[in-house]
Formats: C-alpha cells, sequence, structure tokens
C-alpha cells in the first residue's frame, strides 16, 4: 500500500463509522479492513530473520579488509 | 492564502480508465481499462468565443460559446492496453485497447483521476472517442510511445471517489 493511501486511511478512520467505507484504488473496503490493513507490525519480525541469515564470518572479513585500508591510509 | 498543489510524484496519481459499457465500469480500477505507462496528460477545456462591435463602445464586447473538451496523452505502447485483452467477458475497452476502440470507433466513458483513486480524491469523468493514435519507435528511442487524444462528446463533471 502506498504511504499516500496510509496516510489518507488514517485521517479517514479518526471520523469513519462503523458502516464506512473507504476506496483503495476505486475498491470499497469497511472500517474493519481498513484496521486490519493498517494495523500489522511485522517490521521487528523480519529484522530478526535477516540477521539468523548473515553469517559471523562474513563479517569477519569485511571488518579485517577495512581496517587494513584504515591503517595504510593513515600511514600515508 | 497559500496554494495546495496536486502533486503526483508518488505515482499512480494522474490515472485514466476507459470503460465502454458506462460511466459506472469506469469508475472500477477492476473492469476498467487503465491506461498504464501514461507519460503526460492535457485537458482541454477550450470554450470559443464570439466577439461584437457596437456604436456606443469604443472596444469589442465578447461571450463564450460552447467549450471544445478533449484529453490528450502521450502513453509508452503497452501490448494489453493497446490491442486488448480479447477476453468476451471483458468490457470492451478492455478487450480491444486502445488500437480496437479507435478502429472500431467505440464511445468511452473515462475518469481522469488527479490524486489518485482512494477515496475522496478529485476525478472528471465524461464520454469521448479515442483518436489521434499515432504510434513511433526509433533506435535512439527504441520503446514504442503513442500519443493519445479522447475527442470528448459533451461536458466534463467533477466527482469525488466514493
Amino acid at each position: 500500500m502506498k504511504q499516500r493511501t496510509k496516510d489518507r486511511a488514517t485521517e479517514w478512520l479518526k471520523t469513519a463509522k462503523s458502516k464506512d467505507t473507504f476506496s483503495i484504488n476505486t475498491v470499497p473496503h469497511t472500517k474493519k479492513e481498513i484496521e486490519d490493513l493498517l494495523g500489522g507490525k511485522p517490521v521487528a519480525e523480519v529484522k530478526e530473520q535477516i540477521n539468523t541469515d548473515i553469517q559471523e564470518e562474513s563479517y569477519g572479513d569485511m571488518e579485517q579488509e577495512h581496517d587494513e585500508g584504515h591503517t595504510e591510509e593513515s600511514g600515508e | 492564502m497559500p496554494a495546495t498543489p496536486i502533486n503526483v510524484s508518488a505515482a499512480n496519481e494522474a490515472v485514466l480508465h476507459l470503460a465502454a459499457a458506462d460511466a459506472a465500469t469506469a469508475n472500477s480500477a477492476v473492469d476498467a481499462l487503465v491506461v498504464p505507462g501514461m507519460q503526460d496528460i492535457t485537458i482541454n477545456n477550450s470554450t470559443g468565443v464570439f466577439r461584437f462591435k457596437t456604436l456606443d463602445n469604443t472596444a469589442e464586447s465578447a461571450v463564450t460559446t460552447p467549450a471544445t473538451n478533449q484529453l490528450s496523452l502521450n502513453a509508452i505502447v503497452d501490448s494489453t492496453a493497446f490491442f486488448g485483452t480479447a477476453v468476451a467477458l471483458d468490457d470492451d475497452a478492455k478487450e480491444n485497447g486502445l488500437f480496437g476502440v479507435s478502429k472500431n470507433k467505440t464511445k468511452v466513458f473515462f475518469n481522469v483521476y488527479f490524486d489518485g483513486t482512494d477515496s475522496n480524491s478529485k476525478f472528471l469523468s465524461g464520454s469521448g472517442f479515442v483518436s489521434g493514435l499515432a504510434p513511433t519507435v526509433n533506435m535512439d528511442s527504441p520503446v514504442w510511445v503513442t500519443p493519445v487524444t479522447i475527442e470528448v462528446d459533451g461536458d466534463f463533471t467533477q466527482h469525488d471517489v466514493a
């Protein structure tokens, strides 16, 4: 859902009655449906999943390369 | 009072729906032909002018005459939107595409959305005929692009999305 649509729907919810509908891309949705669409908080769960996929070895290599480069630069 | 611009930079804010069946079909993004890949769109509401001179006046008087209404746009040629879905159950505009409704001289109902298709968004509606297709391509611009004109039959009417 576009951020602009979220903003509009959030604003609409402030005054919406239970029988009112809000259209997204011309398709009407009930107040309950809009609340469900706006209500989820999946962001924290997604972050945890990303972290479990990262291998520690990769981080170690990157850090080492960075440190070496930094040493050369400071030597100049 | 500061101006309140209608900003379309969020994408899919300036939208054109076409339908052959009726105005209600044009209201539905699912049923209508939603013209994809629009690069620009212009709404022309140009009234004529009748001017007359009188012996007691040093300047011309003027009144306006009925307007010539027209929509013009440029769009990337999308294969489905241009040639149609060929699905008999679809609205004729969707089934036959822009080329089909132009060739067949099918009257189309249109909605031009100014700031998206969500509730309370403004749009102009009307009906007319698709004209002015001129798809072009060359090796420096290797994507088919076509102008589209809708010669409006009658007036524009203003609405808000329900």
